[in-house]
């Protein structure tokens, strides 16, 4: 491959590491219950879709093409081994930099934790539409892209999630 | 609850990478690629795209199964189409071993009780007749198609015999039964096949005597043309030359010669020697 494409493609995944790397992590985790292995696989997609590029193809839409990739590889890791437990990841901890206030930390891990413990109830399906349409605030078609499914199962999917996340946070009062 | 689900949605915003996570994990990935830890895919041929080549970089289990699948799918065709085409083969032809195994041994798999196989041997010997038939209407038969045909009977009725020891074991006068019909249908058939194929030989044997006759005839007039015409050799069989004829008399002699050779005398025996051969 010629040095110019070569730089071209850095320069390419360099922004959209910038734009895109914090939301993939977040999908990874919310997925995996581990930071680690989230991180792991946040690097993987990268690469992946570097390689992709290299072969001389395009990519419309960057953004659901870096969750698709994400995705498979989540669905790969969970086929080697179970992804670690709750129990595991409250016995591990966090591994935060210090630059944050301790305070914080701990606030953001508390909510994390809460909030992955909540989410864990909804089964992987419903799960995944919340993560994409509410944190990530994707929009439908971009859902059925990364999902592989028409914008109308999605759509029900997205009313059945919501409804049944509703039951659940109406039960821990 | 929409307030704490929105709560739930925000701690969930928040949860991303660290700063120092994300500066850790920018320069891992990046230096992984200066280090070439990555595969750079070689580009396809566009062109090869068009003909749906798969590229030897990217096999596909897809791809490999739809070729998989029409390969498959022609195999079948051509199959069936060789074995439609050897239904009318006879003994001899390029088709008939494809007749014989293969349609027929597809046949032969697909029958099961003893009886459907004995009707079906039966069936088959009937067809073997029926070809050697067709043999003798178009002047095929040779000691290679006889010779074909015979032992292909041979093996349907060893096959008859074991079906019906089977039969025998269960129901023996059923057994006997079959035996009988089959012996009955199959030999009066037998026997008038082989007066064809007989008078078949004796007519070969009568046209070629004729041809052979033809071909002497033909070749004593064209000598005698010769000698009469002053070609032939006149001074090697003195005794046997023609006298030298007068001019008058030369051209009227020479017609005779040609038109009729009827008028020679050897002719004639050797055509009652050919007419008698059949009685004979």
């Amino acid at each position: 491959m010629a040095e110019v494409e070569k730089k071209n493609l850095k320069i390419t995944l360099e922004k959209a590491y910038e734009e895109f790397a914090d939301a993939i992590f977040r999908y990874c985790y919310f997925h995996t219950s581990s930071r680690e292995k989230a991180l792991d696989i946040t690097q993987d997609t990268f690469i992946k879709t570097l390689e992709y590029l290299s072969g001389g193809k395009d990519i419309d839409n960057l953004r659901p093409f870096l969750y698709r990739v994400a995705r498979n590889l989540i669905i790969d890791e969970r086929r080697k081994k179970k992804a670690e437990s709750l129990d595991t990841m409250r016995e591990n901890g966090f591994e935060l930099s210090s630059e944050e206030s301790e305070i914080t930390i701990r606030e953001k891990v508390f909510e994390a934790k809460m909030a992955l413990e909540t989410i864990e109830e909804l089964g992987e399906k419903y799960k995944e539409v919340i993560i994409l349409r509410f944190v990530e605030d994707m929009s439908v078609k971009d859902m059925a892209k990364i999902l592989g499914k028409s914008e109308n199962t999605v759509s029900v999917r997205i009313h059945r999630a919501v409804e049944k996340l509703k039951n659940i946070l109406g039960q821990e009062k | 609850m929409e307030n704490r689900m929105d709560k739930m949605i925000e701690a969930m915003k928040r949860s991303g990478m660290t700063a120092g996570e994300k500066a850790r994990l920018r320069a891992e990935l990046f230096a992984s690629i200066e280090n070439g830890n990555w595969k750079e895919t070689p580009v396809s041929s566009p062109y090869l795209k068009h003909f749906g080549v798969p590229s030897r970089f990217h096999f596909s289990w897809k791809t490999f199964g739809k070729i998989g699948a029409v390969s498959a799918l022609s195999l079948l065709f051509v199959m069936g189409g060789l074995t439609y085409a050897s239904g009318s083969a006879l003994p001899g032809d390029l088709l008939y071993p494809i007749k014989i195994n293969l349609k027929e041994g597809i046949e032969d798999k697909l029958t099961f009780a003893p009886a459907q196989k004995i009707a079906l041997r039966e069936k088959r010997i009937q067809e073997r007749f029926t070809e050697m038939e067709k043999l003798i209407k178009e002047n095929k038969v040779t000691p290679e198609t006889l010779s074909i045909v015979n032992s292909e009977i041979q093996v349907e009725k060893e096959k008859i015999n074991s079906d019906i020891e089977e039969i025998n074991k269960g129901n023996p006068q059923a057994a006997e039964e079959a035996k009988q019909n089959l012996q009955t249908s199959i030999d009066a058939r037998q026997d008038k096949i082989g007066s064809q194929i007989k008078a078949n030989d004796d007519l070969n044997s009568i046209n070629d005597s004729l041809s052979n006759f033809k071909d002497n005839l033909n070749n004593e007039y064209q000598a005698e043309s010769k000698l009469l015409s002053g070609e032939g050799d006149k001074s090697a069989s003195g005794t046997e030359s023609l006298p030298a004829m007068e001019d008058g008399n030369s051209a009227s002699s020479k017609t005779d010669a040609g038109v009729n050779p009827e008028n020679d005398s050897s002719g004639s025996s050797e055509t009652n020697t050919g007419a008698d051969s059949p009685a004979q």
